[in-house]
């Protein structure tokens, strides 16, 4: 048995009085593969997320993280789990984040060290070692010095994603990774993501955009209502299947047999004309 | 090159004006007398001179308590604008000083004691508004920092109606007066058996503060951030508001309201030092008691022998400073 996560049944939402934003949810997510999930606005994506994170409480069912790597079969109840051991196995790059004059690029990406330094815990030569090689493999050395309050909302997450990947969990969590990056920046940022993938994480990625599901989510989870209506593998579904699915959830899309705009080789190729 | 000046600055700076504020007074005090100040120390009072009992009894502390409650507003105002992400976070937000105001203003019109039960009053009057804050959150079940802001306003405002009620009550003559002063802030009553308390309490809550430099980062980096790199958010802001407040409550019942040194402490300490680091809190604080060291030799050197508040200076001093930073903020582009 390899490396997963699995959602079993849970439902979840923002306290009493207040109806459940999940409702009986159950997803696998299998490490080496990048998990999409879609969806329309509000119907539970980021709770979803933020349930696995553990930031938002559980009301039924639980969340099961597999590693059956060193031969023996481990288990873990995430959710049995306090906050910082959980952030071991899991972490997220959220959506928003907040910050203040004076705190720079470095100040956000050290925090990844609390995992395994703790609160007086000084970071070695080696987590710096870490974190500006990746920085540098990212090509943003220089955000490092920057005040993030001086960034732009791109560069922002581009700094997150630098600290969850510095982070190294097992688990990573995108919330909308994509949604402030450039054209050059959003290409980096899904080779990144493949290349975690290779290195057997489990990748859960929240996109708005199915054109980008599309292109580099090997699971794909339709998302609704606060529950999982179709868990479509890219490798065993066949186009006219896909396409169903997909309209189901975005109506006026349609899809193209030839690839209109392809990622190859490092190198993205373009239609010169755009069908409508 | 701007960040290092700071270190080689601040330390004569603030030598230099608690050295005049030692001096300064309408008992004058010169140097050649420092034998006599340092002979005398542990002599029993009744035989010491009037040198000596003035420089251990009220310019001592005195300079002591500025320099310490500079401190304390200084380093707690860097950590509420931390722990709220907000750059306009100030010790006010959670109405301590509203709180503290009620309790001094509730001793001085039931009449109890002097001004060291005063000080008690307004300690707990500061220490019960974060009762009721934190109460507050708790109830709403807040997760937000929002949350902690609103009812910061509320309590705040609960506190300055029951002031207006007591203000309505006092007797018009001295008790209203001495309410008003209390609320401008002084340093004017300070005596040993306040300062050293003060400094009892307050080391050890600045310690845990400047201790506790990444909780504090992380708390400023947002919610869904700090869980996601493995520290409760929820525990750590109300231990972290807990303690800022605390040293506040003990500071401002010992000088009453002195406004502005905490909004404006760190953010001097931002434009001079640029990145909020280890040394950010630490030089934080030392802006705070420089400008309220500052603020009190003014207070009783420009009133021609009576004491002015402190707030005066405080706040004459703060507006134009915040004002030049913003602008010149806003034209840097940050």
């Amino acid at each position: 048995m390899g490396r997963r996560l699995c959602v079993e049944g849970i439902a979840a939402g923002y306290g009493a009085g207040r109806p459940d934003v999940l409702r009986s949810l159950s997803l696998i997510a299998d490490a080496g593969k990048i998990t999409v999930i879609l969806g329309g606005n509000g119907c539970g994506k980021t709770t979803l997320l933020r349930a696995i994170q553990g930031s938002v409480p559980l009301t039924a069912g639980r969340i099961i993280y597999e590693d059956g790597e060193d031969g023996e079969e481990g288990t873990v109840d995430l959710s049995t789990l306090e906050v910082r051991r959980r952030a071991s196995l899991v972490t997220t790059m959220p959506q928003e984040h907040t910050a203040v004059p004076g705190l720079c690029g470095l100040d956000r990406v050290e925090t990844a060290f609390y995992v395994s330094r703790g609160i007086f815990g000084r970071l070695a030569a080696s987590d710096y070692e870490k974190i500006y090689s990746l920085a540098d493999s990212f090509g943003i050395t220089e955000l490092l010095g920057r005040e993030l309050t001086a960034m732009s909302a791109g560069e922002r997450q581009l700094i997150s994603l630098l600290r969850a990947a510095v982070q190294d969990t097992p688990v990573i969590l995108f919330d909308e990774p994509a949604s402030a990056l450039d054209f050059n920046n959003t290409g980096a940022f899904f080779s990144m993501l493949h290349e975690l993938a290779g290195k057997r994480k489990i990748i859960l990625a929240v996109l708005h955009d199915p054109t980008l599901a599309l292109r580099h989510g090997d699971v794909l989870c339709l998302m609704r209502e606060g529950t999982i209506q179709r868990l479509i593998d890219r490798g065993t579904t066949d186009f006219d299947e896909l396409e169903n699915s997909l309209r189901r959830l975005y109506p006026r899309l349609r899809l193209n047999r030839e690839p209109l705009f392809c990622y190859d080789e490092g190198t993205y190729m373009c239609p010169q004309q755009q069908e409508i | 090159m701007r960040r290092r000046t700071l270190f080689f600055v601040l330390p004569p700076v603030l030598f230099l004006l608690a050295a005049l504020s030692l001096v300064t007074g309408s008992y004058p005090l010169k140097l050649s007398d420092v034998p006599t100040i340092l002979g005398e120390l542990f002599m029993p009072s009744d035989k010491q001179s009037l040198v000596t009992r003035v420089f251990w009894g009220l310019r001592f502390p005195r300079t002591i308590t500025a320099l310490l409650s500079g401190f304390i507003l200084g380093v707690s105002g860097g950590v509420y604008q931390l722990i709220f992400s907000n750059p306009l976070a100030s010790p006010d937000l959670t109405g301590v000083a509203s709180g503290a105001s009620f309790g001094a203003a509730l001793a001085i019109v039931l009449g109890i004691g002097g001004s060291f039960q005063r000080m008690g009053f307004a300690f707990f009057g500061g220490i019960m508004s974060l009762v009721l804050v934190l109460l507050l959150v708790n109830r709403a079940g807040g997760e937000r920092t929002g949350s902690y802001v609103l009812s910061g306003i509320v309590i705040s405002a609960l506190c300055s109606a029951g002031l207006m009620v007591l203000k309505t009550l006092a007797d018009p003559e001295r008790q209203l007066s001495a309410i008003d002063f209390w609320t401008m802030g002084s340093l004017a009553a300070v005596s040993s058996v306040k300062a050293y308390p003060l400094a009892a309490l307050s080391l050890p809550v600045i310690a845990l503060m400047l201790l506790l430099r990444r909780p504090l980062t992380m708390l400023a980096l947002g919610d869904e951030e700090c869980r996601a790199a493995g520290l409760s958010p929820r525990p750590w802001r109300a231990l972290l508001l807990s303690a800022a407040t605390l040293a506040v409550s003990a500071s401002v019942s010992v000088t009453g309201v002195i406004g502005f040194v905490g909004l404006i402490a760190p953010h001097i300490t931002h434009f001079l030092y640029g990145r909020r680091s280890r040394a950010f809190l630490p030089l934080c604080g030392a802006v705070g008691a420089s400008i309220l060291t500052a603020a009190d030799l003014a207070a009783r050197s420009l009133g021609g022998g009576a004491e002015l508040p402190v707030s005066i200076f405080t706040v004459a001093a703060g507006v134009p400073v915040l004002v030049v930073l913003l602008c010149r903020r806003r034209r840097e582009g940050t």
